[in-house]
């Protein structure tokens, strides 16, 4: 039986092979995934940061895509000079703006990944 | 209230005796020849806890030594039968056809790190009021540009990993990261009596790439191949395959 | 419990987290648990933006977007 006579899981039963530096693939399990700590450690300021973090990831969304799109017309060369400027200090500006409202909020950049399926990740 | 735990098949082969969450036994709940596993609920306040997860992991495995399992996610909570047997209603088509999908099967998870040998040293990021807007923007353009050949070259070798044991696996998928080092997260559906054949295909590739940072786990419920999205896929595992793409670097 | 046993206790619970909490049937019940509300937004978030017409219609609204800041600018 799974249960031991204690009660407890057996985790360890789950692991069917493993090699090299499982330490490094655990933070990026940690990383990627992200849920344990965050989810389970939930308290009241845990919410506040949560609506926060629903909220930046959309923004971050947007502004993603509109750097995206601007990349692409730059490297399609229909971009002048001049308009460059113009974009890169926008979206510095932004970005900018974001890192202060992350800083805030305490969230880190892969806080507001989003996996949008076969199109990737967003960040 | 009611805690559902998985949809199930034949109904009238009565369920192994499992304490779920709460402390409560399990009990399944016929609608025609499916059935949701449940156990009653005396709180709403059900935590994501260690306990907790694999309380629900436990209640789900033992439920799969004698019949096909659609594992639910955690945290499904109705506040009766009735409109639990709503939801059986509704998506019944969805559960009967995902339950001959899974049917003799168990989900294997392999994820595996590597090295990049395109990575460029950590790009020191130019504090941003430091550069001009013009210089901004074609940095990113470089950037993009760089990542989009460390893609490439990921993609290449995770097709390599993936495809060397997904000719195992009935249906499979991955996800591949490519920053800040490629990290491929793969599933892999495979008959019950497959897993030790499955093992030893993952010790082969372990050993053919020694540097490879590498971890199967398993056997899973089919967590990843029960999903409406999936099922309605005509093409079954190619559009997971469809699926390696990267992430841009910070 | 030696270090390994409680490293390899949480890869386990980190692989058993990534599908739980986010794979398996998806079941609104008609209550959701009291800590995950947030998470379950977000969740339902990931579940809209992840579909590809969603994420090219955005990206069609960006687009326009941009073409009206230059036309503008």
């Amino acid at each position: 039986m799974a249960f031991a006579t204690d009660g407890q899981y057996e985790p360890m039963r789950k692991l069917v092979f493993q090699q090299g530096d499982l330490d490094d693939l655990a933070v990026r399990m940690e990383g990627v995934e992200g849920a344990l700590p965050r989810r389970i450690n939930a308290d009241p300021e845990g919410v506040e940061q949560g609506l926060a973090k629903l909220v930046l990831t959309l923004i971050e969304l947007l502004r993603e895509l509109l750097e995206r799109q601007a990349i692409k017309r730059i490297e399609s060369g229909a971009v002048s000079d001049e308009e460059i400027e113009r974009l890169g200090t926008t979206f510095q500006k932004l970005q900018a703006r974001m890192q202060e409202l992350k800083r805030i909020f305490s969230l880190k950049d892969e806080d507001l990944n989003l996996d949008l399926g076969p199109l990737g990740d967003l960040l | 209230m009611i805690y559902l735990y998985a949809v199930i098949d034949r109904p009238s082969a009565p369920i192994p005796a499992t304490i779920g969450l709460c402390g409560a036994a399990t009990d399944a709940l016929q609608y025609r020849d499916i059935a949701a596993v449940i156990s009653p609920l005396t709180t709403t306040q059900i935590q994501a806890t260690e306990d907790n997860l694999w309380r629900h992991e436990m209640v789900l495995e033992e439920l799969m030594t004698d019949r096909s399992v659609l594992p639910v996610q955690f945290g499904a909570v109705f506040t009766d039968e009735l409109s639990a047997l709503a939801v059986m209603d509704e998506r019944y088509a969805d559960f009967a056809a995902n339950l001959n999908r899974v049917r003799g099967r168990v989900e294997l998870g392999l994820r595996a790190l590597w090295d990049d040998p395109l990575a460029s040293s950590p790009d020191s990021q130019p504090s941003d009021d430091a550069v001009d807007g013009r210089a901004y923007m074609l940095d990113r353009v470089r950037k993009q540009r760089d990542l989009q050949a460390r893609r490439q070259e990921a993609e290449a070798f995770a097709e390599t990993i993936h495809g060397s044991i997904a000719r195992l696996a009935d249906e499979s998928g991955y996800r591949l990261q490519v920053s800040p080092s490629p990290y491929l997260n793969g599933a892999y559906l495979v008959k019950r009596e497959a897993v030790a054949t499955f093992r030893q295909e993952v010790e082969t590739l372990a050993s053919t790439y020694p540097k490879l940072c590498l971890l199967c786990t398993g056997p899973w419920p089919p967590f990843s191949f029960v999903n409406g999205k999936q099922t309605e896929d005509t093409e079954g595992n190619e559009k997971w395959r469809l699926q390696p793409t990267g992430s841009t670097s910070r | 419990m030696s270090e390994s046993v409680l490293r390899e206790k949480n890869l386990a619970l980190l692989d058993l987290l990534d599908r739980i909490l986010d794979k398996g049937v998806i079941l609104r019940g008609d209550i959701t648990i009291s800590v995950a509300d947030v998470d379950l937004v977000y969740l339902g978030l990931k579940v809209l933006l992840s579909s590809v017409d969603t994420v090219e219609r955005i990206r069609g609204i960006a687009n326009q977007a941009l073409l009206e800041a230059a036309a503008k600018g």
